[in-house]
């Protein structure tokens, strides 16, 4: 089915269905394409990679809506992770070339609604990565607009989970903080970056978690944020151990998750989600 | 506020009774003028700047805890002084430690932005009760010629040989490998399981440039090696832009490592340097060692 409205008139309405008008968000709105393109089919992913333009071109789902950018400039979704040298360091890139190319040549447009989306549903990525890992998120307080949820689960263990994340979100490369072997029955789960740290500190002050699951994004996790002030904790004697899955298998169920709203905002649209597999692979014995 | 389980570490009135066993140990100690964290300091520019390296602005190196004029019995180097490190520097007798990276989890340590947080407390709270102090030693470290940080990660690689600093900074030539055969060296040679990888495990590797933890220094090595070895780097940019390239036909690939396990071996290098700096005390370095362990799956 195609329809007659165009990447402009789209992002208008997802903007008004989010709440959250984000044409002036850094590195977000439309990253890509011709706003006046007419709209034939929509596809949601993680991150728009060559492979899925192609892949795109070829279906005729010219409206791309993505989590991270499609030219690598991620930016300071909830820390200051600075993509300035970024910028810089990609003129010329012919990875970058290449995309814009395809995203040219085959009348594409990509969108990316990160910050918009968290914000309409603030724990809407952890949920549903909590959700897909079998878990049972306990209610939030009101008005809490955090973005980890915390479940119980029956006394396991957080290299038990880790089999879990592999067996139910391909999570492939799975990296613990702390004892994986001790007993978990409380957990925090924060898809995406563990950053900032004062927010880490509030998800995890009720002193009966003793597990956290979260994707982990990098140098400003580790040694620079939360990850860092993490081992402190467990250095203060509080009994926690961390399961970081991986960036990109923590955020894709939110992502499939976001597919279904906008399923919802456009129902004469073809809309799905795409998925692809971490690639990340970690040698083993 | 968190529970916090303190009671493990040294009381000030322990302290007072370890440092007392210290000295008295130490006769050379113990008649020596009493050294303080400050004048460390000012010796240990001094050597920096009879190397070259002259004292200048930094936003990094500076103390970020305790007093600079406490008196020390022993010196500890390390990389991050996490609060495990802390406990574990005095328990070997070191209360004064010199650290490459941040105390406060922001790369700026910002200490006034956790001070109601009770790690925070905690931390601070220690370092009071036992004397101790923590100065950070970042950009002059690496200012030094060749830049001790990489000089010590190609020692513990094994890969010296293959490390021409004056010709290629931070390019190592080595005999030519698999990309998984790269990976499990770096494994075996680091102690870690901790190494992520991006690439084709049959990817036939002659250079590999070292980088810092983003993706502006992660293209620099990736665009004059075959692989990028980094330090932690956000996967949801750096993994991708390999995932594309390789999608484009370039042979190339990441390895990501920790950034202890990138960094860490210079500050064993600094133990080294410090000795001749202080004589009169006992230097160490301490490892911070990897955060990260890899949980056996099935696959």
């Amino acid at each position: 089915m195609e329809s007659e409205m165009t990447g402009r008139t789209a992002d208008l309405i997802v903007c008004a269905a989010l709440g959250d008008p984000m044409s002036t968000a850094r590195y977000e709105g439309l990253c890509a394409g011709n706003a006046n393109t007419r709209v034939l089919g929509v596809m949601v992913c993680y991150a728009p990679t060559l492979d899925l333009l192609r892949r795109a071109a070829a279906e005729k789902k010219n409206f791309i809506v993505s989590r991270e950018h499609p030219f690598f400039l991620h930016g300071g979704l909830y820390y200051s992770y600075g993509t300035d040298g970024l910028e810089a360091a990609m003129k010329d890139d012919p990875v970058v070339a290449a995309k814009r190319q395809i995203i040219n040549a085959n009348q594409l447009m990509v969108y990316r609604y990160a910050s918009a989306w968290d914000l309409f549903k603030p724990k809407a990525q952890s949920l549903a990565l909590a959700q897909a890992l079998g878990l049972k998120p306990l209610p939030s307080a009101p008005g809490d607009r955090s973005r980890g949820v915390v479940c119980d689960v029956p006394r396991t263990t957080l290299a038990a989970l880790a089999q879990t994340a592999a067996d139910r979100v391909k999570a492939f490369c799975p990296r613990t903080v702390g004892d994986a072997a001790g007993s978990v029955t409380r957990v925090a789960v924060l898809a995406g970056e563990t950053d900032p740290t004062p927010a880490l500190a509030r998800l995890l002050a009720d002193p009966k978690i003793d597990g956290v699951i979260a994707g982990g994004g990098g140098t400003v996790d580790e040694v620079d944020g939360a990850i860092a002030w993490f081992q402190d904790l467990m250095a203060t004697g509080r009994k926690i151990a961390m399961l970081a899955i991986g960036h990109l298998p923590s955020e894709a169920p939110g992502c499939a998750e976001m597919a279904k709203f906008l399923g919802g905002v456009f129902p004469a649209l073809p809309i799905e989600y795409w998925e692809t597999p971490d690639p990340g692979w970690i040698p083993r014995s | 506020m968190h529970p916090i389980d303190i009671d493990k570490s040294i009381s000030r009135r322990g302290f007072a009774r370890w440092a007392t066993t210290a000295l008295a140990a130490s006769p050379a100690l113990a008649a020596a003028d009493p050294l303080t964290a400050a004048q460390i300091v000012d010796r240990i520019k001094k050597k920096l700047a009879e190397e070259g390296v002259v004292w200048g602005p930094s936003n990094f190196d500076r103390f970020h805890l305790g007093d600079p004029g406490i008196q020390v019995v022993g010196v500890a180097t390390t990389f991050q002084p996490t609060l495990r490190v802390l406990q574990r520097a005095l328990a070997a007798g070191k209360n004064f430690v010199v650290a490459h990276e941040s105390t406060w989890w922001d790369g700026f340590d910002p200490v006034e932005a956790f001070l109601q947080d009770s790690v925070c407390q905690a931390k601070i709270r220690f370092a009071e009760q036992n004397h101790m102090a923590v100065w950070r030693i970042h950009d002059h470290w690496h200012r030094r010629k060749p830049d001790p940080i990489f000089t010590g990660l190609a020692r513990k690689l094994e890969w010296s040989a293959y490390y021409k600093y004056e010709e290629r900074p931070r390019h190592y030539e080595i005999p030519e490998m698999s990309l998984e055969e790269v990976a499990r060296h770096i494994q075996q040679k680091l102690g870690t399981q901790n190494v992520v990888v991006v690439g084709d495990r049959n990817l036939r590797v002659k250079t590999v440039g070292d980088c810092a933890h983003i993706l502006s220094s992660v293209l620099p090595a990736l665009r004059a090696c075959d692989v990028a070895l980094v330090g932690e780097t956000p996967q949801h940019d750096t993994f991708e832009y390999l995932r594309d390239a390789m999608s484009l036909g370039m042979k190339k690939g990441v390895v990501m490592i920790s950034h202890e396990g990138l960094e860490e071996w210079g500050m064993q290098a600094c133990a080294d340097w410090l000795k001749p700096v202080v004589p009169e005390l006992p230097v160490e370095w301490i490892a911070t060692g990897d955060p990260f362990q890899v949980p056996a799956i099935r696959v």
